[in-house]
C-alpha cells in the first residue's frame, strides 16, 4: 500500500508504527480478544512465559497470531525485516522469537509494556526506545545461540574411528 | 564541502540522513526526488567516507537539524532509552552514530535515497528499520571501544 503523506504525518506514521508495530498494536490485539480464547489474549501469553519459560512456543504462536490479526494498516513485515536484518517473508517469527526471548530473558517486563498504556507522552515514546533496544539485543543473542548450534560439532557415529 | 550552508543540510541531509528530520521539512507533502537531492546526498557520503566531509561536523549539524524540527523532543525521548544515554546527548548520539553508520558502509546512499521521500511504501520502511539498526550498531561499537580503552592496561 502506498500514501502520499505531508511530512509532519509521515514521522507520526513511523513513530506510531514503530510502538504500535513493536508492542502497543499486539498488545491491543491481545487485549481486544475475547477471554474464550486465552492462547490468543497476548498480555496474559507473555505474563504467562515470563513464569514459564518452557511455554515459550505457545508464547511466538500466540504472537504470530496477533500479528496475522492486528487491524492496522502498517507494513510491519519490510520495517522489521530491515530493523532485524531478516527476510521479509520470516519477519514475523523474527518479531515474534525476540519479544518471547526479550521476555524470558527478564529483559521486557509487564512494566515495560505498560509504559505503552502510560498518559505521559514522554514515558511512551521512551518505551519505544527501550523496546526497539531490548528487541534488536534479543534477536542477536538468538542469532549467536543458533550459529552456536552450527557450529557445534555432530557426535561421532555408533561404531566409528575415533 | 564545508561551505554547505544550514539551509542546504536542512534540505539535503535532513531529508537524506537524517530520516527522523525529514518529516519537519517544508516541502510540498508529494514531491518527487530531485536529481539535485540525490546527486547532494552522493556528495555528502562521499565526502564523509574520504575525510573530506568532517563526521564531527556533519554531526553537529545534524543534531542541529534534528532539534529544531517540532518533533525534536520525541526524537529525543526515544533516542534516550534506545542508545541508553543521557537526556541531553540523545540527539548527538543518534547522529554520531548516523555518521559512523555511513562512514563504515553500513548504511549507504540506496538506503538514504529510499528514505529521502515522501512516499510511505514497503521499501522506505525497510531501509528506515535498517537505518536504525545501523544507529544502535555502530552508537554499540564506539561505546564499546571506547570502554575498552578507558580500562587499566
Amino acid at each position: 500500500m502506498k500514501a502520499h503523506v505531508s511530512p509532519g504525518s509521515l514521522f507520526n506514521q513511523l513513530r506510531r508504527a514503530a510502538a504500535m508495530t513493536l508492542a502497543a498494536g499486539l498488545l491491543l490485539a491481545g487485549c481486544a480478544t475475547p477471554q474464550s480464547q486465552p492462547a490468543s489474549n497476548l498480555p496474559s501469553v507473555l505474563s504467562d512465559v515470563r513464569k514459564h519459560p518452557e511455554k515459550r512456543l505457545a508464547g511466538e504462536a500466540a504472537c504470530l497470531w496477533s500479528l496475522a490479526n492486528n487491524a492496522s494498516d502498517f507494513e510491519f513485515a519490510p520495517f522489521i525485516s530491515g530493523f532485524l536484518d531478516t527476510p521479509e517473508a520470516d519477519s514475523g517469527s523474527a518479531l515474534c522469537a525476540a519479544i518471547i526471548e526479550a521476555v524470558v530473558a527478564g529483559d521486557l517486563t509487564a512494566a515495560d509494556l505498560d509504559a505503552f498504556q502510560s498518559r505521559k507522552e514522554a514515558r511512551r515514546e521512551a518505551a519505544v526506545g527501550t523496546l526497539l533496544r531490548k528487541l534488536i539485543e534479543a534477536h542477536e543473542r538468538l542469532q549467536e545461540q543458533k550459529g552456536q548450534q552450527v557450529r557445534r560439532p555432530l557426535p561421532a557415529a555408533p561404531g566409528s574411528p575415533g | 564541502m564545508r561551505g554547505l550552508r544550514i539551509n542546504s543540510w536542512r534540505r539535503c541531509i535532513a531529508p537524506g540522513l537524517l530520516v527522523l528530520a525529514l518529516m519537519a521539512l517544508p516541502v510540498p507533502a508529494v514531491k518527487a526526488q530531485s536529481d539535485l537531492d540525490s546527486a547532494e546526498i552522493r556528495l555528502l557520503v562521499e565526502g564523509l567516507r574520504n575525510g573530506t566531509l568532517s563526521s564531527a561536523y556533519a554531526s553537529a549539524e545534524c543534531s542541529r537539524g534534528v532539534a529544531e524540527i517540532p518533533e525534536s523532543k520525541a526524537v529525543r525521548q526515544l533516542m534516550t532509552t534506545y542508545l541508553e544515554v543521557p537526556h541531553e546527548l540523545a540527539l548527538a548520539a543518534f547522529c554520531d552514530g548516523l555518521m559512523r553508520a555511513i562512514v563504515a558502509r553500513d548504511i549507504g546512499v540506496d538506503t538514504l535515497l529510499a528514505v529521502n521521500r515522501e512516499e510511505v511504501d514497503a521499501t522506505m520502511l525497510r531501509e528506515f528499520g535498517r537505518i536504525l539498526r545501523a544507529v544502535y550498531f555502530a552508537h554499540r561499537r564506539a561505546t564499546t571501544a571506547s570502554a575498552e580503552a578507558r580500562l587499566p592496561q
